[in-house]
């Protein structure tokens, strides 16, 4: 009778821990953080038998209860899906928390499911980190002020066009050739008033910045940086993809204005 | 470089950190890494080489960040990528497939061999700080611990 017990705690346990993975994975943590926060997690219930696989896409676990004999196997796939740090890090103190013995498995659970669920922030907020963002980084990119105010302007319609249109109805490509060609077409806009000297290079350069998906990319160097090859490779491969995308979108317009007025802008 | 540059590395890097849905106890933190990261890159181009001056404004973060890391008892990702992220060469790239799309090959070649070594760059100097040993930082961290009690 025992026994049956302690395979269902193994369960639960491995359970648990592949559910943390998960949001972890899900959000942009590292594959090595991922599986070492799984590890720890299954150890501190006393799970010594836990094998973790992570993939960018996919968590592979089995596990042996205590007379070695094989008790749970499961394969999740995962999404490439966006960035939220906040719940990285949540889930990481909770594992710090779980490892000081703090939470009994029931309430790690619970909490795991309340990370789970948490929000993001404000729509009104993110919108305007977008329009801030852009116009910082056209500044760093060897803008003139007047380049950052157009640049945040373009990043403020940017914003809107991520908030409300593409996360909601457009896939991946479609989402960012079609924000990175708005963003041109208001760069143009504002290049055309010539209300002050204005660098278009600065200017397009920063407002599709916000598109650039830094995690992905950092993750995909660090990644490979630690010998997760497989892992790395895709989530580059993904940035690329987006790159891609936002070259096509103002490309696009670029030439399509070209031919309208008959001379290049860049 | 004017103080507007560092105040735009500043800002930009909270921007994104909040994009990123940072908690906000953090963006200070990933704000000033951010412009730190920036202002070891833009004094040391003017006298090293591009990639030499990127690999050593990314060990500047790298180090930063898992100091910070252990101060503030946050993943260093959370750092690492904020404040890394003016550095990224996410315009180069950019560049590259534009010019690739609009058939400029030389261009296309120039700048995407140019990002790729900051790419490059940027590894290697966070590979070389994530090598060190998690015991130099939290060193640091007891020390200044007694320090302030």
């Amino acid at each position: 009778m025992n026994t049956e017990v302690d395979v269902l705690d193994t369960n639960k346990v491995l359970e648990t821990s592949m559910e943390a993975g998960r949001i972890m994975l899900e959000n942009g943590a590292e594959i090595f953080r991922v599986e070492d926060t799984m590890k720890r997690i299954s150890q501190a219930y006393g799970v010594k038998e836990g094998n973790f696989f992570v993939l960018s896409n996919g968590i592979f676990t089995t596990g042996l209860d205590e007379k070695g004999n094989k008790c749970f196997a499961k394969v999740e796939q995962i999404p490439v899906h966006g960035a939220d740090l906040y719940k990285v890090i949540e889930i990481n103190q909770l594992s710090r928390e779980i490892c000081d013995g703090k939470h009994s498995l029931d309430e790690a659970r619970e909490r795991i499911q309340v990370i789970r669920e948490g929000k993001r922030k404000s729509k009104s907020l993110q919108i305007f980190a977008t329009a801030l963002g852009a116009g910082c980084f056209a500044i760093l990119l060897e803008g003139t002020i007047w380049d950052g105010i157009s640049a945040f302007a373009a990043g403020a319609v940017l914003g809107l066009f991520m908030v409300f249109v593409s996360s909601k109805y457009l896939s991946k490509i479609t989402g960012n050739i079609l924000a990175s060609a708005l963003v041109t077409l208001v760069c143009l806009f504002f290049n055309n008033l010539t209300l002050f000297p204005s660098n278009m290079m600065s200017m397009i350069g920063g407002a599709i910045i916000p598109l650039v998906p830094g995690v992905a990319f950092v993750n995909g160097i660090r990644d490979i940086g630690d010998g997760d090859y497989i892992s790395g490779t895709v989530r580059l491969l993904d940035s690329m993809l987006v790159f891609l995308c936002i070259a096509v979108g103002v490309g696009v317009v670029l030439s399509v204005y070209a031919m309208i007025t008959g001379g290049l802008v860049l | 470089m004017s103080i507007s540059v560092i105040l735009a590395a500043f800002f930009g890097t909270i921007a994104f950190s909040i994009l990123y849905d940072i908690p906000f106890r953090y963006l200070t933190t990933c704000g000033v890494i951010g412009a730190l990261g920036w202002l070891v890159y833009s004094i040391l181009i003017k006298h090293i080489g591009n990639s030499a001056s990127i690999f050593a404004a990314a060990v500047a973060i790298a180090l930063v960040s898992r100091y910070a890391a252990v101060i503030k008892k946050a993943p260093e990702i959370v750092f690492l990528i904020s404040g890394i992220f003016p550095l990224v060469p996410g315009a180069g790239i950019y560049w590259t497939a534009y010019y690739l799309v609009s058939s400029q090959m030389e261009a296309a070649l120039s700048s995407g061999s140019g990002a790729l070594k900051t790419c490059f760059a940027m590894v290697l100097g966070i590979a070389m700080v994530h090598e060190l040993p998690q015991k130099l930082f939290s060193g640091i961290k007891h020390k200044e611990e007694k320090h302030g009690r």
